[in-house]
């Protein structure tokens, strides 16, 4: 009986002390588990050295358009000029997505245009018709079909296809195998879609087995997929899609497991009747939102207004108009890529850990219905004690090779109502803190591990806690 | 040691108390199960949600010792949430309320709670669900061997007009298309810079007329038979190409632009397109039943009188026995109520939907939004509808339904609709100059194409 009575009290004292790790992490209030004692480095990391190396992707969808395409009349404008003012609104890629019959003719647009891209020291993915479907080709025909821009500078790769559905990815993993031997080091590009297109069009009745699948038989170097949220109901009263986060998740943590980066691309448009056109905090929102999840590539949908896109209304165009003429989006789109270069060699030597969710204290209905939707959520990080927002806000764990903990914290409120965030954050062994906010860093002392900061609408800031 | 066994005992029973009420990440809140509340997500759109307030007050008001608490939740994109929480089996509601869209795909995917007993439950004495629905509606719901949807709305589609315009110019309703092509030559030359047409290239309404001036030319057997998609073949029916001839007469210049049209509408969304029209840029718009409860707030009282018209007759249109063309309407029924198979309050779910689908509830969704429901009860006595509620029920109520269901396991996957490879053929009518017949060739090659293939896929 005592021995009965012993065994009973140590399963009683375990199971004690093992409750804190049911501890459930969301809703106003954070409270880490543990103190963060483990093995905390000290002093202030280093990343300068990576500043030309570790860069992140920020492409566009749609390159300045060659004259008359598709017989609409349009000017010609494929120029040094245009592509020069891709880079001058900061991107680092541009997708060719209007073709031409050869663009291997010697004197084609596409040959023009990666030469322009190159002196404006950007890539471009070329679009060549039928590749996707060169099951049956060799290497060696791919190589010849591609003769005159394959060796080009700014050639990136191919772009192959949009939004496939997963019937196709056995024929694609074909002519991706022969793609890379035909041109090893470039990018056979796919980009894939979003949740909200349903099993209808991903072929798939679980978004997760779309994305899982594509990984598998493609084996790709990194995952790129849309994610446009940004709705209105038609009188201008703004709308979030409630899967925005799910997606983000599902596609964070699949490519987290099979150790590649992923891209979004950003809604930068209306494109239909639903979806708005971003303001600047709008804009910010979505693109900080996606790097709270370990985002390393962004992509503007659109940089050039598609010429087939009905109507021509500015209130609805892109960074450049069919026109061609910038709408306010290329300044904002201008702007926040500038954050993003001041600071990207920094962020992306840190490798995504999950993310935590915060309704505000501020939220009255105690939901956010993006929060509600996610099935992995980041409970708690050692290194936080504890967080309190007054607007729903994520948090982005992430962690670098030497063991710093870098957190992208992000005011989640809708951009559209403009609501700042104040937020305090009590960094476990934790001194000072670096707080990266619109690209330039700022080291901050900390009293008791305390870090309070406002977020502007859509801001992320992202902080490294620092222990001396 | 006594007390430290107590003292432990006493911790633990706590502890485990403590788990049972913190509530985890994802804020699922307190579950519905067997409680009073539900969980109601809804299109909140053109009808509005009075009349679903208007509902759950009728219920409480009936039940008055077991009121129920209903949690709304109302989006104009709702319909594109469903299926992405179906998916996910997360955020899911007791009842969803969406808009047209392949909801067969959720019930094929065991997604939705079958509702056959809610069908055979009686809805009012010695009436079951079945019993009240319209027989053209029947089959709404059904996917194999049960039924997992009950349709929202029926309604009257077509082309709405400016009653106040067209009487202070003295113009005639048309009752013909020649009719309609002469009017807009005439709105066209009179003064005031007026289009005949506003219309919304994002939303593309122009299916409301077209369909039911194909179903005019081929008559409603043939274009009943359409939706059973028994062949590739169906989709050379001949009032398919003269309906869109009617459309290219209409509005497609030749040139790539459009014409009778007021400015902007090919990037107009359907706000924006209905906004022209009641501020008077437009005498006539596609459109539907909702049209005048979603502009209420956008509309000066007095400033205009809006009216649906009878679809005008087309050429060749089948005639009945009294030698005049059949009447029919383009009810636009399509928007649906479920249950997810995962609800939490299935049950009581039911109940509720149970009670508004009497003849009282019908009455009162309609007096409430302007809209019929595709179930047998009169209009005639509801009170309080505008001119324009009323012209949609005159239509609805005197004329033959076109409902588009189909039993068609290609339809249900969404491998064939009606207008298969294009999504809408309007646009490429207008920007690339595309004939009707070319359009017609390019879905029947599409669907001959892809039809044994589908055939295997579908066993």
């Amino acid at each position: 009986m005592k021995k009965m009575k012993k065994k009973i009290m140590a399963i009683l004292l375990a199971v004690l002390a093992g409750l804190p790790l049911f501890a459930c992490g969301d809703n106003g209030g954070g409270n880490g588990s543990g103190n963060g004692s483990g093995n905390v480095p000290k002093g202030a990391p280093d990343y300068s050295a990576d500043i030309s190396s570790k860069v992140m992707e920020i492409g566009g969808w749609v390159s300045p358009p060659q004259g008359n395409w598709g017989g609409r009349g349009n000017p010609d404008f494929v120029t040094q000029e245009r592509f020069d003012e891709i880079a001058e609104a900061g991107l680092n890629s541009i997708i060719q997505i209007y073709y031409e019959w050869n663009p291997n003719a010697p004197d084609s647009k596409t040959i023009k245009a990666l030469e322009y891209a190159h002196n404006a020291g950007i890539k471009m993915y070329v679009r060549h018709t039928g590749l996707d479907a060169m099951i049956d080709e060799t290497p060696e025909y791919l190589q010849t079909w591609a003769e005159n821009y394959r060796n080009l500078p700014a050639f990136a790769g191919h772009m192959a296809t949009d939004e496939p559905s997963a019937d196709r990815y056995d024929n694609l993993a074909l002519v991706k195998t022969i793609y890379e031997q035909a041109f090893p080091g470039k990018t056979f590009y796919v980009n894939l879609f979003p949740a909200l297109a349903g099993s209808r069009q991903t072929g798939r009745s679980k978004y997760e087995d779309y994305i899982s699948e594509y990984i598998s038989k493609l084996n790709p170097d990194f995952l790129s997929f849309d994610n446009y949220p940004l709705l209105t109901d038609g009188f201008g009263t703004p709308e979030l899609t409630g899967d925005y986060l799910y997606n983000l998740e599902i596609v964070a943590n699949q490519t987290k497991a099979a150790g590649i980066p992923f891209w979004d691309f950003v809604q930068a448009m209306s494109y239909d009747g639903s979806t708005r056109m971003p303001n600047l905090e709008e804009l910010r929102w979505l693109i900080y939102s996606s790097m709270a999840y370990g985002v390393q590539g962004v992509q503007y949908f659109c940089y050039w207004t598609p010429l087939e896109f009905a109507g021509d209304e500015d209130s609805k165009a892109a960074l450049i108009t069919k026109d061609g003429r910038r709408t306010p989006t290329y300044d904002y789109a201008k702007t926040i890529n500038a954050e993003l270069a001041a600071f990207d060699h920094v962020y992306l030597n840190y490798e995504w850990q999950g993310t935590m969710t915060f309704v505000g204290t501020k939220n009255v209905t105690g939901m956010n219905k993006n929060f509600k939707m996610l099935k992995t959520p980041l409970a708690s990080s050692p290194r936080i004690k504890s967080l309190t927002a007054e607007q729903d806000t994520i948090v982005g764990a992430f962690k670098d090779k030497d063991g710093y903990d870098g957190f992208l914290v992000q005011n989640f409120a809708d951009a559209t109502y403009k609501k700042d965030d104040a937020v305090s954050i009590t960094f476990n062994n934790a001194d000072k803190a670096i707080l990266y906010r619109k690209g330039q860093p700022e080291t901050v002392a900390l009293t008791n591990g305390v870090c309070n900061l406002t977020l502007e609408p859509g801001e992320g800031a992202f902080i490294i806690p620092i222990q001396n | 040691m006594k007390n430290l066994w107590k003292k432990l005992f006493v911790l633990f029973a706590a502890a485990v108390l403590a788990l049972g009420v913190v509530a985890c990440g994802k804020g699922k809140g307190t579950s519905r199960v067997g409680t009073n509340k539900l969980r109601i997500s809804f299109v909140e759109a053109g009808y509005g949600r009075q009349w679903l307030v208007s509902w759950i007050d009728a219920y409480n008001a009936a039940h008055p010792d077991e009121p129920i608490e209903v949690e709304l939740e109302g989006s104009s994109q709702m319909t594109g949430e469903i299926g992405t929480r179906l998916d996910a089996e997360s955020n899911l509601s007791d009842i969803f309320i969406g808009l047209t869209t392949n909801w067969q795909s959720w019930a094929k995917k065991g997604q939705l709670e079958p509702l056959d007993d809610l069908y055979a439950s009686e809805v009012d004495p010695g009436v079951t669900l079945t019993d009240f629905m319209v027989e053209g509606v029947r089959d709404f719901g059904k996917v194999g061997q049960n039924k997992y949807a009950i349709p929202l709305n029926d309604g009257a589609a077509g082309i709405a007009y400016n009653k106040t315009m067209f009487d202070a110019r003295g113009w005639e309703v048309p009752t013909t298309v020649a009719e309609l092509e002469t009017l807009c030559n005439t709105i066209s030359a009179a003064p005031g810079n007026i289009a005949p047409f506003s219309w919304s290239g994002q939303a593309m309404y122009w299916d409301f007329p077209v369909m039911t001036w194909w179903a005019q030319y081929e008559g409603v057997e043939n274009f009943n038979n359409f939706y059973k998609f028994d062949s590739p073949e169906v989709f050379q029916q001949t009032g398919r190409v003269k309906a869109l001839e009617v459309f290219q007469s209409l509005i497609c210049r030749g040139n790539g632009t459009a014409k009778n049209s007021a400015d902007g509408s090919m990037s107009k969304n359907h706000i924006e397109a209905q906004m022209a029209f009641i501020q008077g840029k437009a005498a006539m718009i596609p459109n539907g039943a909702w049209l005048e409860y979603e502009m209420r707030n956008n509309i000066e009282p007095g400033s205009i009188e809006i009216r649906m018209m009878p679809t005008p007759v087309i050429a060749g249109a089948k005639t009945g026995a009294d030698g005049q063309p059949i009447k029919l309407n383009n009810t636009m029924a399509g928007d649906f109520i479920i249950i997810p198979k995962l609800a939490e309050n299935k049950e009581l779910a039911k109940k509720f939907l149970q009670f508004v689908h009497s003849d009282a509830m019908s009455k009162l969704y309609t007096q409430k939004c302007g809209a019929p429901r595709p179930f047998k009860y009169s209009v005639k006595d509801i009170t309080d509808l505008s001119g324009f509620t009323r012209s949609c029920l005159d239509i609805w109520e005197n004329s033959v339904g076109l409902y588009e269901i189909s039993q068609s396991p290609l339809f249900q996957v969404n491998y064939v609709n009606k207008w298969p490879s294009y999504g809408q053929p309007y646009g490429v009518m207008i920007t690339d100059n595309e004939s009707p017949q070319t359009v017609v060739n390019t879905m029947y090659s599409y669907v001959q194409s892809q039809w044994s293939s589908w055939a295997a896929i579908l066993g």
